[in-house]
């Protein structure tokens, strides 16, 4: 839209750049990197459920490379224990006294790989340390950096030696995306590069230039945090939470943090559409991957997707 | 519709009706039909669902065969009400499964309706016009579908909608029955006619009327006029004279004689005296019979009745009857007199007709009536005689246990005593007629229940009752009920009551007898059941004039037109008066409003926003279909997103109008 009233800051057109940089590592997925980009403007964690070699990792890289932050990854696996992600006190022989080693977790962006892997002591080691940006260790609380952005990616549940994320934890995820398959263009592409000489993905991926620093993302979430909410809208977030609560489809219905989550993100939406205002169709965008992870369908809806287009379709956007 | 095709929500609102509407067949018509187009619509299903695909026109033309070949060899024969109801049924049926366009779904709609008002063809209970009024609001719905826009609304809202809709006809629809005239059926077809009901027969043998006695459904409903009304134990409800008897069986004469028209007048002529004097205290009732369809041609009323109807036949024996059987329900009037007296003497063959008995078996009995004839001479005598007997050992049971072929009234009276109704009064006329007294049998019903609000008596098959007329030859024929005499509580209350005195096991029957709230439960349903039948069904012109005198005060035509204007002015003002305070209170929100005006007007242009399509999205679709609204479109959409969504909160008087004239610009 042309209706930008935002001054001082050609930072929201970084954006774009930033879309169009990820975009040339993950192929065909602009939807999900505008999301991952969304998620991290409205300070939220994001959780990227898919099979096994879709990009997920792919994905958090790139993100973490453009936006030139430090990054740290782990991969989850069944006898990770918590001190292996929080760090451990070891004994000074020469200082006789103890210091702490960081574990992983103290960084900007975390990538915990396949999460579902690991038991659920370390899960919840994790997910606590999402929530409060700080993790307790013998007693003494260590703050995380800032920002702290975690992108966790799990295997759909169904899969063997897994632990799923009770609905509780899920819940401290602002967006759960899902990559898919590639597009047939896209793949055909993906495939004659890594047929060239050298591993191009790889080279390109290591040519992503920083493009934003911490100060311009703080800056940005500011911004995204200031868009503007009109009543009308907030009567239409209302009703969606409602039809949430009230439909047969959905066996609970959406917590307050949800309902936050939902405007935070549709937030973020708007301002990476250069907008200082949010539409419906903001709202309506970021739906599905808020809200997709908290709800639990009944009966014959299948995907989150289809149970999300269910419930909007239900809900009038102009009346009650 | 801008479109010819049909949406899947109405052809699952239509597909609904139809299937409601056939399924209330499944009565009267033969499976085959049913199951037949069950299968078509069950197709149709299908092909909503996209699990099957369209029969092509062979495959149609094959099914039109199979089904004319169905409906030939299950219904005979083939040109019959059923017949014709089948043909219209599995035509539709075929009709839905070939319907595309919106002239085919309104055709259906209302071939619908004709298919549920046919159920009412075979049968006209409350319960089937209730049904078939739940049949026409889906149908009626389906209809509503085709001219609102799709998308609007839900299942709930749409059957509201209808469900208004009829309210409000509703009073109209009533106001059309009550002053609408009454025409008489235009052309008839053949109704189904051999209902066979049991009931009480032309002859008697021991063990008939036991039979009915645990049969409790209605023989007929009597209702009085004014407030005077018999005891229970004057109301017998007698139907014929049975005067023949061949030892074992009562039958009536085969050819019957009118009543005399001397006597006739004078029957009439107490009746004349009587309204004119007005004596309510006298024995004499007018009342309302409505008779269950029996079968047989006689009617049933108290003794000695006299019909104002035309039409009907007075006996000698004083019963009456109609020229043709009751095959549906019957009402009559008649006017009764307990305490009139004909005591025109017997002519000899008569006399010889009633004292007859064939062979010389039951000697005992004959002996025993020779003895009483010796020992008290008169009739009255004889009779009081008899039924002091009755009241030392008999006993009153259904199960008798089986007569012995040969001399059964001796067994009765000297050896096994117990019985029913039927041997005391056939033992009782057998004794009376070999002392030389002229007896007969009368059958009917005896007593009654009133209903729950005590306004009129229902009779039912267990009430069926058998006593003896014997000749007196001052007074006539005198009424001598035996079993009164053993069983007094039988006349007083009813036969069950006396039954479980004696301890004897009705069954199921019997338990749902004894429960009273079901009984008060049943009573209420007949209750419901007779007015239905008697000012619905039973609304006939004369009915119809008292009516409106009542309610007008006449009938001439001005008054009717009034009262029609009255009703449309009650119906109308209300409705006027919720719209036009529903848009006033929606129009709170000026924005609001306007957005109402701009989906009606892009109506009007056959473009409907889906309920969760956003404005601008709804509005840049409309302006690529609409090429010369475009700008218009784009201009109106900008301005709604930046007052309903922007930081441009002040909606001046001046945005709106420009507005309006935006969206009345829109062509």
């Amino acid at each position: 839209m042309s209706t930008v009233r935002i001054q001082n800051y050609s930072n929201v057109a970084v954006l774009d750049q930033i879309e169009a940089s990820v975009a040339q590592v993950l192929l065909g997925k602009q939807t999900q990197v505008k999301l991952v980009l969304c998620c991290l403007l409205a300070r939220g964690h994001l959780l990227i459920e898919d099979l096994p070699g879709m990009g997920k990792t792919t994905l958090a890289q790139a993100i973490a490379d453009v936006l030139g932050m430090r990054y740290n990854r782990i991969q989850f696996t069944s006898d990770l224990l918590p001190a292996d992600l929080l760090g451990v006190s070891i004994f000074n022989r020469q200082e006789s006294s103890f210091s702490f080693h960081q574990g992983p977790i103290f960084t900007q962006l975390l990538l915990a790989d396949e999460i579902n892997r690991t038991t659920p002591k370390t899960q919840s080691a994790l997910l606590e340390a999402m929530e409060e940006q700080q993790v307790s260790i013998e007693g003494e609380t260590r703050q995380l950096p800032e920002p702290f952005f975690v992108i966790a990616t799990q295997n759909p549940s169904s899969h063997s030696g897994t632990y799923p994320l009770p609905e509780s934890q899920l819940d401290r995820f602002l967006m759960r995306i899902e990559l898919g398959y590639p597009t047939p263009e896209a793949e055909r592409i993906m495939l004659q590069r890594l047929s060239a000489p050298v591993k191009r993905a790889q080279h390109l991926r290591n040519k992503l230039e920083i493009l934003l620093d911490i100060e311009q993302l703080n800056d940005l979430q500011r911004l995204a945090s200031q868009v503007v909410v009109s009543d009308h809208l907030l009567d239409y977030v209302q009703r969606i939470i409602q039809q949430t609560r009230e439909s047969s489809k959905v066996q609970y219905g959406l917590s307050p943090r949800g309902a936050i989550a939902l405007l935070s993100a549709a937030k973020a939406w708007a301002l990476m559409a250069h907008r200082d205002y949010l539409l419906p169709e903001d709202v309506q965008d970021v739906f599905a991957a808020v809200v997709g992870h908290r709800l639990t369908a009944t009966g014959s809806v299948s995907s989150a997707q289809a149970l999300a287009e269910h419930i909007l379709s239900k809900v009038d956007v102009v009346y009650k | 519709m801008t479109d010819n095709t049909l949406s899947k929500k109405q052809l699952s609102w239509l597909s609904a009706g139809m299937f409601l509407s056939i399924a209330a067949l499944w009565l009267q018509l033969p499976w085959q039909i049913l199951i037949c187009s069950s299968f078509f619509i069950a197709w149709r299903g299908l092909l909503i669902q996209k699990k099957l695909t369209k029969p092509g026109k062979m495959l149609n033309f094959c099914l039109l065969i199979v089904s004319g070949l169905i409906l030939a060899t299950s219904i005979s024969p083939v040109i019959s009400l059923q017949g014709c109801v089948g043909f219209l049924v599995l035509m539709a049926s075929l009709k839905i499964l070939e319907s595309e366009s919106t002239r085919d779904y309104l055709l259906l709609v209302f071939l619908g309706c004709l298919i549920s008002a046919c159920l009412l063809l075979f049968s006209r209970s409350i319960l089937s016009f209730s049904y078939c009024l739940l049949t026409m609001l889906i149908l009626h719905v389906a209809l509503l579908q085709s001219f609102t826009a799709p998308a609007k609304g839900s299942r709930k809202r749409a059957l509201k909608t209808t469900s208004i809709i009829f309210l409000q006809a509703l009073p109209i629809a009533l106001t059309l029955f009550v002053v609408l005239p009454r025409i008489g059926s235009l052309w008839t077809v053949p109704l189904n006619s051999n209902v066979a009901k049991t009931g009480i027969s032309e002859s008697l043998t021991a063990g008939d009327m036991g039979r009915l006695s645990q049969d409790f459904s209605v023989a007929m409903r009597v209702t009085f006029s004014g407030e005077n009304r018999p005891e229970k134990s004057a109301m017998y409800w007698r139907a014929m004279s049975l005067a023949n008897f061949d030892g074992r069986t009562w039958s009536r004469d085969k050819q019957p004689i009118k009543l005399s028209q001397s006597a006739l007048a004078s029957l009439r002529k107490n009746q004349q005296t009587v309204t004119s004097a007005a004596a309510l205290n006298t024995q004499q009732y007018r009342y309302q019979v409505m008779l269950e369809a029996s079968g047989r041609s006689w009617l049933y009323g108290l003794n000695t009745a006299m019909s104002n109807g035309a039409k009907l036949y007075q006996w000698q024996d004083y019963s009456i009857s109609k020229p043709e059987k009751v095959l549906q329900r019957y009402q009559y009037q008649l006017w009764s007199d307990l305490n009139y007296i004909d005591n025109t003497p017997l002519s000899e063959q008569q006399w010889r007709v009633f004292t007859a008995l064939v062979g010389e078996d039951n000697s005992k009995s004959r002996a025993f009536a020779r003895q009483l004839k010796g020992q008290y001479g008169s009739a009255e005598k004889i009779v009081s005689a008899l039924a002091l007997r009755f009241n030392t050992d008999f006993i009153y049971t259904l199960a008798p246990g089986k007569s012995p072929p040969v001399n059964p009234i001796d067994d009765f009276l000297f050896t096994n005593k117990r019985g029913y109704c039927e041997h005391f009064a056939s033992a009782s006329a057998f004794v009376l007629r070999a002392a030389g007294i002229p007896a007969r049998i009368a059958t009917g019903y005896q007593g009654g229940q009133w209903s729950a609000d005590n306004k009129y008596l229902i009779v039912t098959q267990a009430q069926a009752h058998a006593w003896v007329e014997y000749w007196s030859s001052n007074k006539g024929w005198q009424r001598f009920d035996p079993t009164a005499s053993v069983a007094p509580q039988r006349i007083e209350q009813g036969s069950v009551e006396v039954l479980d005195r004696f301890n004897e096991s009705l069954g199921f029957t019997g338990v749902l007898r004894a429960n009273s709230w079901l009984r008060h439960l049943q009573l209420n349903w007949d209750g419901l059941n007779y007015q239905w039948h008697r000012w619905v069904l039973g609304y006939n012109t004369q009915i119809q004039l008292e009516v409106l005198k009542q309610l007008l005060g006449g009938f001439d035509s001005w008054r009717i037109g009034l009262l029609m204007l009255g009703v449309m002015f009650m119906v109308a003002v209300p409705a006027a008066v919720i719209g036009f305070w529903s848009s006033n209170n929606a129009s709170a929100d000026p924005l609001l409003t306007l957005i109402t005006k701009l989906e009606k007007k892009l109506f009007k242009l056959h473009f409907v926003r889906d309920k969760s399509e956003t404005i601008k999205v709804f509005l840049r679709r409309t302006a690529q279909l609409s090429a010369n609204n475009k700008q218009s479109l784009m201009a109106i959409s900008q301005r709604l997103e930046k007052h309903l969504y922007g930081q441009t909160r002040h909606f001046s008087v001046a945005d709106k109008k420009h507005l309006e004239q935006l969206i009345r610009g829109l062509k």
